[in-house]
């Protein structure tokens, strides 16, 4: 490459810096603060629902629910077994049953 | 104004940006984090207000206008997620700066991936070459330089670059910031930029010889 060649490269070489730095200077106003904050909102309103205090609350109530629905189950259950059924019992009416005499004996 | 010479003989590149604050102490910003940090959420509004206009200085050098919006938005978004490892040891602009710089160069190689095809220079910006070469005067000159043609050849030149070489080459060559700054600002060894910016200088140099040969060739 001639010494002609070189100078016009880095004449072409300065020309791209300087019309990048003057471009440069024109301003991309944005305004990206309301877009940004509810971001940030919506992941700390999301981040706080696992909390370690959120977490246990959660547990906690959980908890309460199942054993609450397992006590109510058991005196459900604990209930319909030691309760003495409506009338008479089987084995008495099988007993009177017996102590009549059919017809014609 | 800080100027520093930038790595090509004999020109001055500016470093000024009159984007950013002056006068803001660090204790304040510092104070500023902690509380955001601790819980004062609402607060991280007063740090975009202030250097929103900063960072979108930096994304709109670096990425296509319709996108800087957005990527500007990213880079707070992960600034806040991130800034439990903010160090009072560097200012905060600087560590934005950083993400910044970062979120652009993430940006280029999605956009390499994609392989988007580059098309060849058109004959508008091969006369806006052939103009600014033939320029009798400094004020002609100048006047090439600032036509949109400009910045139209440069992204065509960039495009073909590798996003590494890309990032480099903006921050020391074009923009100014030394070996070491731009190290911080990537997050690579200065090894690796100081060996980068060479190599995406020869590229960018070896690109535009090819387009003055072609030119030349279609001269008649």
């Amino acid at each position: 490459m001639t010494h002609h060649d070189e100078k016009s490269l880095s004449e072409l070489e300065r020309a791209l810096i300087d019309g990048y730095r003057s471009q440069s200077r024109v301003s991309h106003a944005v305004d990206v603060t309301q877009d940004v904050m509810r971001d940030i909102r919506r992941s700390a309103s999301e981040r706080s629902r696992w909390t370690p205090a959120a977490v246990l609350d959660q547990l906690v109530w959980r908890t309460a629910t199942i054993t609450a629905a397992v006590v109510l189950m058991a005196v459900v259950l604990t209930v319909g077994l030691w309760r003495p059924p409506n009338g008479e019992s089987p084995a008495l009416v099988a007993e009177e049953l017996e102590s009549v005499p059919f017809f014609g004996e | 104004m800080l100027r520093v010479r930038g790595i090509i003989p004999g020109i001055h590149l500016s470093m000024a940006d009159d984007s950013l604050p002056v006068g803001r102490s660090s204790r304040e910003e510092s104070d500023l984090v902690r509380r955001i940090r601790q819980g004062e959420t609402e607060r991280f509004a007063e740090l975009i207000d202030r250097y929103q206009r900063h960072v979108s200085r930096i994304v709109g050098r670096r990425v296509p206008a319709d996108r800087v919006r957005e990527l500007v938005h990213e880079v707070f978004v992960k600034a806040y997620v991130n800034l439990a490892q903010f160090s009072d040891s560097v200012p905060f602009e600087h560590w934005l700066a950083g993400i910044a710089v970062r979120t652009c160069y993430d940006f280029w190689r999605a956009r390499a991936r994609e392989e988007v095809p580059v098309s060849a220079l058109s004959d508008e910006h091969q006369g806006w070459i052939e103009q600014t070469l033939s320029s009798q005067s400094d004020r002609q000159f100048r006047d090439q330089t600032a036509k949109q043609e400009a910045a139209e050849v440069l992204e065509w030149a960039l495009r073909q670059l590798s996003p590494e070489n890309r990032a480099v080459l903006t921050l020391v060559h074009l923009d100014g910031y030394s070996v070491r700054e731009a190290a911080q600002l990537l997050g690579w060894t200065l090894v690796n930029v100081k060996v980068r910016a060479y190599r995406a200088r020869q590229a960018m140099r070896a690109l535009l010889r090819h387009t003055l040969t072609e030119s030349a060739h279609d001269a008649p």
